[in-house]
């Protein structure tokens, strides 16, 4: 852009100052970013881009597209900069669409890029702040972009990040939930979005190792949270609940094992899950192994 | 990872109902509930945790841990920790004076040793019964806990 600019510039400035005000909308527009007022290029540009002289020119959607980019720049977090950011983004691809000598296409995947950066961090904020939905919207804004103007990324192993990350962020929700949250929507949150990724990878161990984390403490939590008064007829059908959630985590923990077995967390987690099922005997053959494992390496 | 002690817990639930269908000799049933854990240190926090809040029959729960037979009183309940009935055997032999209700987690000790046993099965948690043993001990057993039993000896 900035070497595009500077020739549209320096040519805008050897127009004689009389000349210049019967100017086309698109050169004043591009004269008021240039002074930095940044409304007025606006209301100019969106002049130009309805006018059916212009609206088909790369050079219109080109420098719409600066106009919204810095607009969003100045006014990043408000409401009036998200959108900016949208104009932006589809000025560019306008742009590009229209630019059938390619001049202004490298500039225009070079803006988009950067704005497709930001909605990736903005994708990561939302998920801090546990907007879970937002998240995705941006992310997915984020790929569709990067996948025209980036081609040949690995999308797979980008998904399944981002995935694990919101998955440990629905996690921490779980464990400490705030005052409105279910509880319930937050763990079929978290089996479905380690299942997403075991969908992208079944290999994945951290997705199967986390996942049947979830089952295990989710049926210890409620054996941990047992009234004493409970009858036997109610702690038979917590023991059901509660063996169905240990039978769950099973597989993922062995899967977990299988890729790694030489990861102590797995070793641990599965010498758990063999004991809540009542199978010491199979409990105390990870435990062994744990042991060794851990002799080995202090050896 | 949670890493409570899930066995304990389970086993502690099931030990308080085991109390709850049993009936003891009138002179039992005043004072303090005394349950005794032998070589047991999970179970036994989990019972102290549990007498903090819970009543037997009305009676205020105590938890004592033993570790060897000389240090056994006089109990209600006992659970005595050990696979192997020479294990086992002196503790019972100890309590044997008392209305005691034994229990043990082994493979034949419900035989001749307890009056309800652990088993050590996969899956949900279960049980067997030894009704000689509840009468030696002057106990009366609920049929209901008679039904839940996985087996009982008569």
């Amino acid at each position: 852009m900035k070497r595009h600019l500077l020739t549209i510039v320096v040519l805008f400035m050897m127009i004689p100052v009389g000349l210049r005000a019967q100017l086309d909308p698109v050169s004043l527009a591009l004269r008021a970013y240039q002074n930095k007022d940044l409304p007025k290029a606006r209301e100019l540009i969106e002049i130009a881009t309805g006018d059916d002289n212009y609206n088909n020119q790369a050079k219109t959607w080109y420098f719409r597209g600066y106009i919204y980019k810095d607009i969003y720049s100045a006014n990043k977090q408000t409401k009036d900069g998200r959108e900016s950011r949208q104009q932006a983004i589809e000025s560019f691809f306008k742009a590009v669409e229209y630019d059938t000598k390619e001049e202004f296409k490298a500039d225009c995947y070079k803006a988009l890029n950067f704005l497709a950066a930001t909605l990736y961090n903005e994708a990561a904020r939302a998920l801090d702040s546990a907007n879970f939905d937002v998240a995705v919207d941006y992310f997915e804004q984020h790929k569709e972009i990067q996948c025209i103007v980036t081609p040949g990324i690995d999308w797979t192993e980008r998904t399944i990040d981002f995935k694990l990350y919101m998955a440990s962020k629905y996690s921490h929700l779980f464990d400490n939930p705030r005052p409105g949250d279910d509880p319930d929507e937050l763990g079929q949150g978290i089996i479905r979005i380690y299942n997403e990724v075991l969908d992208l990878d079944s290999d994945n161990v951290q997705a199967n190792y986390n996942l049947a984390i979830h089952y295990y403490n989710q049926g210890v939590s409620i054996i941990e949270n047992m009234d004493y008064e409970l009858d036997f007829e109610e702690l038979f059908a917590i023991q059901a609940t509660v063996m169905e959630l240990f039978g769950s985590a099973l597989p993922n923990m062995l899967k977990a094992y299988k890729l790694n077995p030489y990861r102590k967390e797995t070793l641990v987690g599965l010498s758990g899950i063999y004991f809540g099922l009542n199978d010491i005997e199979s409990s105390e053959h990870y435990q062994e192994e744990l042991k060794k494992l851990e002799e080995k390496e202090q050896n | 990872m949670n890493k409570l002690n899930t066995r304990a817990k389970m086993k502690s639930m099931y030990i308080s109902n085991f109390a709850k269908y049993t009936e003891w000799p009138a002179e039992y049933k005043q004072g303090e509930f005394v349950v005794g854990v032998v070589n047991d240190d999970a179970l036994a926090t989990m019972m102290e945790t549990m007498a903090k809040t819970k009543t037997i029959n009305g009676q205020k729960m105590v938890i004592k841990r033993f570790s060897s037979p000389s240090e056994i009183t006089k109990c209600h309940l006992i659970y005595v920790a050990g696979k192997a009935s020479g294990e086992v055997q002196p503790y019972v032999s100890k309590v044997s004076k008392f209305s005691c209700l034994i229990v043990t987690e082994g493979a034949g000790l419900i035989d001749n040793l307890s009056a309800i046993n652990f088993l050590t099965i996969a899956g949900p948690l279960k049980f067997e019964m030894n009704k000689k043993t509840f009468n030696n001990q002057e106990l009366i057993v609920s049929t209901l806990l008679e039904n839940l039993a996985t087996k009982v000896i008569k």
